[in-house]
């Protein structure tokens, strides 16, 4: 029986409670799922690593998901960005979706929401 | 010699106010790594029932039914929550701290507690938009005790409020 490849989504996220709330909703959808929580080392597993999509949180410790979203497009990378912020502001939201995010969607938020808009972002 | 008695007093009495301290900081380090032993415990007991409550695998009795004890430790477990959620996922929250009587508890907290109590009970009431609370929390704001005087201030301004501000 030929299993079907499982989509695999990058949570950065500095919070474990709310990434932990992320990723069973997300793994009941049968993706499979990976937490990062220091913007640092975001970079470095997307490129270790491959993924379908990457949910990025702006304030993260050590880089902050702005810094970590440049670098990821100046490396050319064309995965599909939904960054998940509690800054509200149309100001950065429009910064971060210059700086190459796909979406953007604001904290407090709704999980299943945000499943959509993943599901969006990957065509499923 | 009666000097040296002195001294000998002085430097007795000041090394057993060392030792107090000491056992003082190591008592309170105990307390503190203790309390969140017992937090570690009951969050990761909690989290799963939590999760299967939101995704509606699981009812809003069997959830309470869980969730019905140690409030202190169930407000800081559920705080992240209300502050990251919103619609449906917030209401839900709302819902489970009614009926476990956690609203009615730090409504009781607000009136009765003590200076921490009534502070961490501002704080939940206003993050769970109990409007109940809006009196005391309005009584507050003339408070002695600045920090319970902030929090109360928060806790109207999450009730969405405002106009308790301007109200003569």
């Amino acid at each position: 029986m030929d299993a079907e490849k499982m989509n695999k989504i990058l949570i950065a996220e500095d919070d474990a409670s709310i990434s932990r709330l992320i990723a069973y909703k997300f793994e009941k959808e049968d993706y499979e799922i990976k937490v990062i929580e220091a913007g640092d080392k975001v970079l470095a597993e997307i490129k270790s690593d491959s993924y379908d999509a990457l949910v990025l949180d702006l304030m993260l410790p050590v880089l902050d998901g702005m810094q970590v979203l440049k670098r990821i497009r100046k490396a050319e990378i064309k995965l599909p960005i939904l960054v998940l912020s509690a800054k509200s502001q149309e100001e950065d939201i429009l910064k971060a979706l210059s700086a190459g995010a796909d979406e953007y969607l604001t904290k407090p938020f709704r999980p299943d929401e945000l499943l959509l808009r993943v599901k969006k972002m990957l065509g499923d | 010699m009666t000097m040296l008695n002195y001294l000998y007093y002085l430097a007795g009495g000041l090394i057993i106010f060392i030792l107090l301290i000491i056992l003082i900081i190591i008592i309170y380090h105990l307390q503190y790594k203790r309390r969140n032993r017992i937090f570690e415990q009951k969050k990761k007991e909690w989290e799963e029932i939590l999760f299967q409550y939101l995704n509606d695998d699981l009812s809003l009795e069997k959830t309470a039914a869980v969730m019905n004890d140690s409030y202190f430790y169930l407000y800081d477990f559920l705080k992240p929550y209300l502050k990251n959620l919103r619609g449906d996922d917030f209401e839900k929250l709302r819902q489970l701290v009614q009926k476990n009587k956690m609203i009615d508890f730090f409504l009781l907290k607000l009136k009765k507690g003590n200076r921490e109590e009534k502070i961490k009970a501002a704080a939940f009431l206003g993050k769970v938009r109990e409007k109940r609370a809006l009196p005391l929390l309005k009584d507050y704001l003339n408070s002695e005790d600045k920090s319970l005087m902030t929090a109360s201030i928060w806790a109207i301004a999450d009730i969405g409020e405002q106009e308790f501000f301007f109200r003569s």
